[in-house]
């Protein structure tokens, strides 16, 4: 637990106004929280000066009042979870493809599945959507059901 | 020389699965690609917010048809984490069983698709034929050859037997002779090393600002590997190497597949040398209390992640999948560029891509408004999407 804890420390002294509630939940998995205007530097930091060098994807969550966007970051075994909140009324980020050139579909599925806005990502296909999908779908907002584009599925979807 | 623009895929671009590679071509050298995937997207993480844990193993387990163990296990792990659930470790030796035969069959799966590729069908038909018997094992223990259904929250549904165990054991000496002669022909057969040396180029710091996973990053002399850095279940007392290679091209992978083959047989003989004894299963309460565990498992082609967010229901408030091919096709067009169009099929298989896994799982249209299309319609169709994306065909 030597890593985590050491990592722990490191977090809370260099980010002590800008990163909340680091936690470790067992060896190797930490936690923690931080508001989307500054999580860029964070994770630059992370990258740069603690080896995390690999990012295992981006998950969006839809929690009400704001989407929490997790950046999975790993140093080896070592897995950080970096709880980003984005206000779901704007939900806009920067992008990380900078740090990791890996990370473009990762936010492309944000940006078709949350509607979210990424800025800084380079022009490219969509992902995982259909070209023909209608505008303002997006499916993995809590508040969209399958029967808001196939009416007639509705009571079907149920078991 | 002026440029032209070839589609390839959707339809079976190398393999039978759906994705658009657009090729930018000189000549015959491939300027650049760009990708266009989700064709088998299906929805699956909205999906499994509407049913129950144990229901969704049943799902994610449908996520893949190769690595199906990969996903439930993940999944599993994850849930049990959030609800503090022990597995018994005979239940975990099970799960590392069923995982390292899955991983010898989509090894051997893989080596076949690569032979198709590169045009060497005899060897395509000896590894499927060597498959089957690590299927038949699958088949004994589980009852499937596929979609094994063997997980469960808590552990797994079913014992062996030592009949079963003793006809893994055969089995796997006659793996372990067919794998040496796959080692012996991926690396010194002329016909291999031709269309495998050099092809599909991915140095160690490009494969790792990808992110790149499993055997794909392996190859290019990179250690990562779950097993290894983050163990779980009972990896850390099981003896094994993770096998890399330098030479960052396809023949590093064909090679670090085929050893692979032989160190999850070594596994497989632990395993069944040292099963502990007692339970198989804890029992699982229905409703999951409020957490959030994210879980990593070294499937046949790399890091497969697992999120899952529960609200003390019995269904989860979000579950999230990241199969190993979606990290490596952000490798792809990299690999591709500057190589032959002949090899393009090669490369892109030699990442062991599956897109199913990759577009996960939405929805079928069921009002009966069922069209079909002759084959002029089909081919103006056809015409009419790519001229919307620049590409025209009108010319040739």
């Amino acid at each position: 637990m030597e890593k985590e804890n050491a990592l722990k420390t490191a977090l809370e002294t260099n980010f002590a106004s800008l990163v909340s509630d680091v936690k470790i939940a067992r060896p190797r998995r930490l936690w923690a929280t931080t508001s989307v205007a500054n999580f860029k530097e964070v994770i630059n930091w992370l990258n740069k000066e603690q080896g995390f060098t690999h990012l295992s994807t981006i998950t969006g969550v839809d929690s009400g009042a704001n989407f929490e966007f997790l950046y999975h970051i790993a140093n080896g075994g070592l897995m950080l979870t970096l709880k980003v909140l984005v206000p779901s009324a704007n939900p806009t980020a920067a992008t990380v493809t900078d740090i990791f050139p890996g990370a473009e579909d990762y936010e492309r599925e944000l940006v078709d599945m949350f509607g979210a806005t990424i800025t800084g990502l380079p022009p490219g296909n969509r992902y995982p959507l259909p070209d023909g999908w209608p505008e303002g779908q997006y499916p993995l907002r809590k508040s969209w059901k399958p029967a808001d584009l196939y009416p007639q599925e509705e009571n079907k979807c149920q078991k | 020389m002026p440029k032209i623009t070839i589609p390839l895929g959707p339809q079976h671009p190398a393999l039978k699965e759906p994705g658009n590679f657009l090729l930018c071509l000189e000549g015959e050298e491939v300027q650049s690609a760009t990708l266009r995937l989700g064709y088998n997207h299906r929805g699956v993480e909205k999906a499994m917010e509407d049913r129950t844990f144990i229901q969704d193993l049943y799902l994610v387990e449908r996520v893949c048809g190769i690595c199906s163990h990969a996903h439930t296990t993940c999944f599993s792990m994850a849930v049990e984490e959030i609800g503090g659930i022990e597995v018994p470790r005979r239940g975990q030796a099970i799960r590392v069983l069923v995982g390292e035969i899955e991983r010898i069959h989509s090894h051997l799966l893989w080596l076949g698709v690569a032979g198709h590729e590169i045009g060497f069908d005899t060897l395509f038909m000896y590894s499927w034929r060597d498959r089957e018997l690590s299927l038949d094992c699958l088949e004994n223990i589980t009852g499937n050859r596929v979609h094994y259904g063997i997980n469960t929250i808590g552990g797994v549904r079913r014992d062996i037997t030592a009949e079963q165990a003793q006809n893994v054991l055969k089995q796997m000496d006659v793996i372990e002779e067919r794998t040496k002669y796959y080692i012996k022909l991926a690396t010194e057969e002329p016909t291999v090393l031709a269309r495998t040396k050099g092809v599909g180029m991915l140095p160690k710091e490009v494969a790792l600002s990808r992110c790149a996973v499993g055997p794909l990053a392996r190859a290019s002399g990179i250690q990562k590997d779950v097993r290894k850095d983050d163990p779980y279940l009972l990896y850390s007392e099981l003896d094994f190497k993770v096998i890399t290679h330098d030479s960052c091209d396809v023949f590093g992978r064909l090679v670090v597949r085929v050893f692979e083959l032989l160190e999850s047989i070594k596994l497989v003989r632990q395993i069944i040398k040292s099963l502990p004894e007692g339970p198989v299963l804890a029992k699982a309460p229905r409703k999951i209390p409020a957490g959030e565990a994210v879980c990593r498992y070294e499937a046949p082609r790399g890091e497969d992640m697992h999120y899952v967010k529960a609200n003390g229901t019995e269904k989860p408030e979000r579950a999230k999948v990241r199969a190993p091919t979606m990290a490596n096709f952000a490798s792809v067009p990299y690999m591709l560029q500057g190589g032959w169009l002949a090899d393009v099929p090669i490369v892109i298989a030699a990442i062991d891509p599956c897109f199913s896994c990759t577009d996960r799982a939405t929805l079928a249209r069921r009002d009966g408004s069922a069209q079909t299309l002759d084959w002029p319609a089909l081919r103006s169709k056809g015409i009419e999407f790519y001229k919307a994306r620049g590409v025209d065909f009108r010319k040739l």
